[in-house]
């Protein structure tokens, strides 16, 4: 499985590729959303796309809408990991094509039930 | 607060989440649910029991998954229970409001927004669903008299931490209070046929489910 993580804070982009290395999961990194539609665009498909909000340059809901509307990997799941918990925003991301939602902070536990409910089969990171 | 029940409060295991172990619920929402539904069709009545509820995750999972799979669900008359031995975690249960931990955990955030209403920091259980549930404490090794009988029974991670007796003991009870036709559900890695041949597992879905054999 692979999966493409969005993030301006280097430090979450660390912690996440810990994470899921720790589940056995590759993943690339991208600063913003710009940088993510480059990636995409030249790295193949991925099975999962973890993305912030509030991003300088494009934040995720430019990165979502440009993406869905390109049609550029539509089988890949994409889940907002973000801070933010207001409800008009969930309804946005989701409408604008986000399967799932992660608010930060978040436990390695309930990244890896998020994925499980995208259908990801992925192990438990405390076991690897 | 007696000392037995402040010892209980104390060695008891909270660990729960929304929709927790994704096998079985997909079988309750594929197959057990369907087929209960179909089988009290004329009475329109369910009767549930989460019986070691923790914090209440269990009991509005299954609520939520009634409601959104229940075709006119308004005409039926349905009551889910939640028991546990602790008085603290059946208050919060009952209170219904959980922290962004425990909404991050295993809840679908469709059902979030349809389901619960955000304050600040805290998510709360909307009245409607609430409404679906009771809670109360009880210590169901010593006693279930007084509970109804129920149609489905979700007695999961409970039985690997009671003696052979105990787990004889409670799910002798859990075939006392199971319709003819329900169903038990255990956990993943729990059987009923170590100490009891009261349930034969249910070969429709996945082995964690049981029907009641008949008494003769």
């Amino acid at each position: 499985m692979k999966v493409l993580v969005v993030d301006d804070s280097s430090f979450i982009r660390e912690y996440m590729r810990h994470l899921l290395g720790r589940m056995g999961v590759s993943c690339e990194e991208a600063a913003d959303g710009s940088d993510a539609l480059e990636i995409l665009k030249t790295h193949g498909d991925f099975d999962l796309m973890l993305l912030d909000l509030n991003m300088p340059v494009m934040n995720g809901l430019e990165c979502i809408k440009v993406m869905r509307r390109s049609k550029l990997y539509p089988e890949m799941k994409v889940m907002m990991v973000t801070t933010e918990a207001d409800h008009s925003l969930i309804l946005r991301a989701l409408d604008q094509g986000a399967d799932e939602f992660l608010m930060k902070p978040f436990t390695p536990e309930s990244l890896r039930q998020k994925m499980v409910l995208l259908g990801l089969s992925v192990c438990s990171p405390q076991l690897i | 607060m007696h000392l037995y029940r402040a010892v209980s409060e104390a060695m008891t295991v909270h660990e729960t989440n929304f929709f927790r172990d994704r096998t079985t619920f997909d079988a309750l929402r594929d197959h057990i649910l369907p087929k209960l539904i179909e089988r009290r069709r004329s009475s329109r009545r369910l009767r549930i029991w989460s019986a070691a509820c923790s914090t209440g995750q269990e009991a509005y999972s299954v609520a939520m998954l009634l409601r959104e799979h229940l075709p006119q669900r308004e005409d039926w008359d349905i009551r889910i229970m939640g028991t546990d031995i602790s008085q603290q975690t059946v208050e919060y249960a009952s209170e219904g409001t959980y922290s962004r931990p425990e909404v991050n955990c295993g809840l679908p955030v469709r059902m979030l927004l349809r389901y619960m209403t955000r304050s600040e920091e805290q998510w709360q259980i909307n009245p409607d669903l609430r409404a679906m549930c009771d809670f109360q404490r009880r210590n169901l090794c010593v006693s279930t008299a007084g509970l109804p009988l129920f149609d489905l029974i979700l007695l999961r991670n409970v039985l690997f931490y009671l003696d052979s007796e105990c787990r004889t003991s409670l799910l002798t009870a859990a075939h006392h209070h199971l319709a003819e036709d329900g169903f038990l559900v255990l956990g993943e890695i729990e059987q009923a046929e170590d100490v009891t041949d009261l349930f034969q597992p249910n070969d429709s879905a996945a082995s964690l489910f049981y029907r009641p054999r008949k008494i003769v």
